[in-house]
């Protein structure tokens, strides 16, 4: 399965989205238009519907809902996500879910659900505020997504969702965890126990994705040789040998590993490991453009198996000048007065024009999202 | 009624000049998207591209002359399709940097350096980039000499040399006086002047 369509009312910096998405989506839009407010809204989703979750835990993270809604929200307040997930490769819906959220203006100011409705295909099978929610208020505090003795019907969702991963690798958070020891956020968006989750796979399984990182690794990254990992007094670690004029020179541990390497064996694991719907954040960064514009194929080849969505956001031309990414697998975040809108690249006329001239999609579409006036950009300096 | 015109260039000064340009018409154009690029082989590549985008909304491109003898010859190496109504095409000879030169008070006063050093036909300068630079190194302006001419030989412009350049079209520049001493620029001048958008079918 995977989220065929999305539909936003007052989410973040987006008042109003219905679009439809495909098995693999780029993001590209201007700094601050909204790229990861946009990958979060699937966060979003993956935190009600976790073990441990639920609504109230998703909107506290974020800050309350004054820090979710749309501040063009107005005259209609509530936040309001609908998805529908469509078996891979085709478009019609096998399920719809949609949840609405406000907050209490008195007491507690709680989030609470405006409504909660879910279709199994077109036929409507849960519809709340329902008898029982309006002779107990407190219900409405808790969606039906996240409970167990509720979301039976429609579990699928639940599980569907609740497999979401989002990467963004801060190799230093790596390096030094001990220096960045803090609360743990939720699903370990920064690589924090990016070690742990290696060391929790079994073993056999585990090697034989690495042995597929350490061929990558070889062809990137000059002199790298063997790669493998290790435990050390329970803790993981992971261990490469670069050839060396000295022969009997040490292995190098994550520490001494450079900023990039360390974000392509993120990217490579993450692809390898699980099937849920996977979140990138701008996968081309500390990386060469000559990998970075690997990419999308091989993101294409290592979902495609699997039945897997990625989302990805990107400023990368090396990314996107790969002519095999359709125009309607790009979405253009466009900032205007109230918010942002999305597009979706073949919806703009002169970009497939310019793709039937043989321009490449990068070139067509990014110089759309810089900034207006960037060369004044030095002039108060 | 604005026409909303779309902007290809080789280089940020090139860009900031086609907007200059473009401001003379008063409220005539507005400009839409701009397309930097970073000399002329990506406009050379893409130039179908934009060329076919043209139908829905127009471009207006500006490329430099540099080794070609003439623009005609440019114009046959590069261009295999016909060229869209909406498609304004421009070749400064043999560079921007000429067009800035066209006009000598202009660029006397911003630099400090005497007319008589100037160029009377900047269309004629085989490098009119080194020639900017050089009079450029004249000048009595420490800043001015410092952000155009460059830090040593291993580089070819000096380390400000787009921003301090922009300030001059923007500030100096006098776009009758340079069109008066070159013809590339009176003949993009006179495009633009009578140019419509003709709406796709």
């Amino acid at each position: 399965m995977y989220i065929s369509r999305l539909k936003l009312k007052n989410w973040k910096n987006f008042k109003e989205v219905d679009i439809p998405l495909t098995e693999r989506v780029f993001v590209v839009g201007p700094n601050a238009s909204g790229k990861s407010n946009f990958l979060d809204v699937f966060r979003f989703l993956r935190d009600i519907s976790k073990p441990g979750g639920g609504l109230q835990k998703a909107v506290t993270e974020r800050g309350g809902i004054s820090k979710i809604r749309s501040l063009a929200a107005r005259t209609f307040p509530d936040v309001e996500i609908e998805i529908h997930l469509s078996e891979y490769g085709t478009t019609v819906p096998l399920w719809k879910y949609s949840v609405g959220i406000k907050q209490e203006i008195r007491g507690y100011r709680l989030p609470y659900l405006t409504q909660e409705k879910v279709w199994k295909g077109e036929q409507l099978i849960l519809d709340r505020p329902d008898k029982d929610d309006s002779q107990d208020h407190e219900r409405l505090t808790q969606t039906h997504l996240e409970q167990i003795n509720a979301n039976r019907e429609f579990r699928e969702i639940n599980k569907y969702l609740e497999n979401t991963v989002y990467l963004h690798l801060i190799p230093q958070i790596l390096k030094y965890p001990q220096a960045f020891a803090g609360a743990d956020l939720s699903g370990d968006p920064f690589g924090h126990g990016f070690l742990e989750k290696i060391s929790k796979v079994n073993e056999k399984t585990r090697n034989a994705w690495l042995r597929k990182i350490q061929e990558a690794l070889k062809i990137a990254v000059p002199q790298f040789k063997a790669f493998s990992y290790a435990e050390e007094n329970g803790r993981p670690h992971l261990e490469a040998v670069y050839e060396h004029w000295r022969p009997k020179a040490g292995k190098q541990r994550e520490e001494q590993f450079s900023d990039g390497t360390l974000r392509l064996i993120g990217l490579l694991w993450s692809l390898q490991e699980g099937d849920g719907l996977l979140l990138l954040e701008e996968p081309e960064l500390s990386l060469n453009g000559a990998i970075v514009s690997k990419i999308p194929a091989l993101i294409y080849k290592l979902q495609k198996p699997k039945k897997r969505q990625v989302i990805l956001t990107s400023h990368s031309t090396d990314l996107l000048n790969d002519r095999g990414i359709s125009l309607d697998e790009i979405l253009l975040l466009d900032p205007v007065q109230e918010g942002t809108s999305i597009k979706i690249a073949s919806g703009i006329p002169e970009i497939k024009l310019m793709l039937q001239g043989g321009m490449t999609p990068g070139a067509a579409i990014l110089p759309r999202t810089k900034p207006k006036n960037i060369n004044q950009l030095t002039l108060g300096f | 009624m604005s026409i909303y015109i779309n902007l290809v260039s080789e280089d940020a000064i090139s860009e900031f000049t086609m907007m200059k340009l473009l401001d003379s018409f008063a409220s005539k154009y507005y400009i839409h998207n701009t397309y930097p690029a970073n000399g002329y082989g990506y406009i050379k590549s893409n130039i179908n591209g934009f060329n076919q985008a043209s139908i829905a909304t127009p471009f207006f491109v500006l490329t430099d002359l540099d080794n070609y003898p003439c623009p005609p010859e440019l114009i046959l190496d590069w261009i295999t399709a016909p060229l869209h109504p909406n498609f304004i095409f421009r070749i400064a000879v043999k560079e921007v940097e000429a067009w800035l030169l066209a006009d000598i008070e202009g660029f006397s006063e911003f630099t400090g350096v005497s007319q008589a050093n100037f160029p009377a036909n900047p269309e004629l300068e085989n490098d009119p980039k080194q020639t900017l630079i050089n009079l450029a190194r004249r000048s009595r302006r420490r800043d001015v000499r410092e952000d155009i001419v460059p830090i040593n030989n291993n580089a070819t412009i000096g380390p400000n040399y787009n921003e301090r350049l922009m300030q001059f079209v923007s500030d100096f520049w006098n776009l009758e006086r340079a069109i008066g001493r070159s013809t590339s620029l009176q003949r993009a001048f006179n495009k633009l002047d009578n140019f419509n958008f003709t709406q796709p079918a």
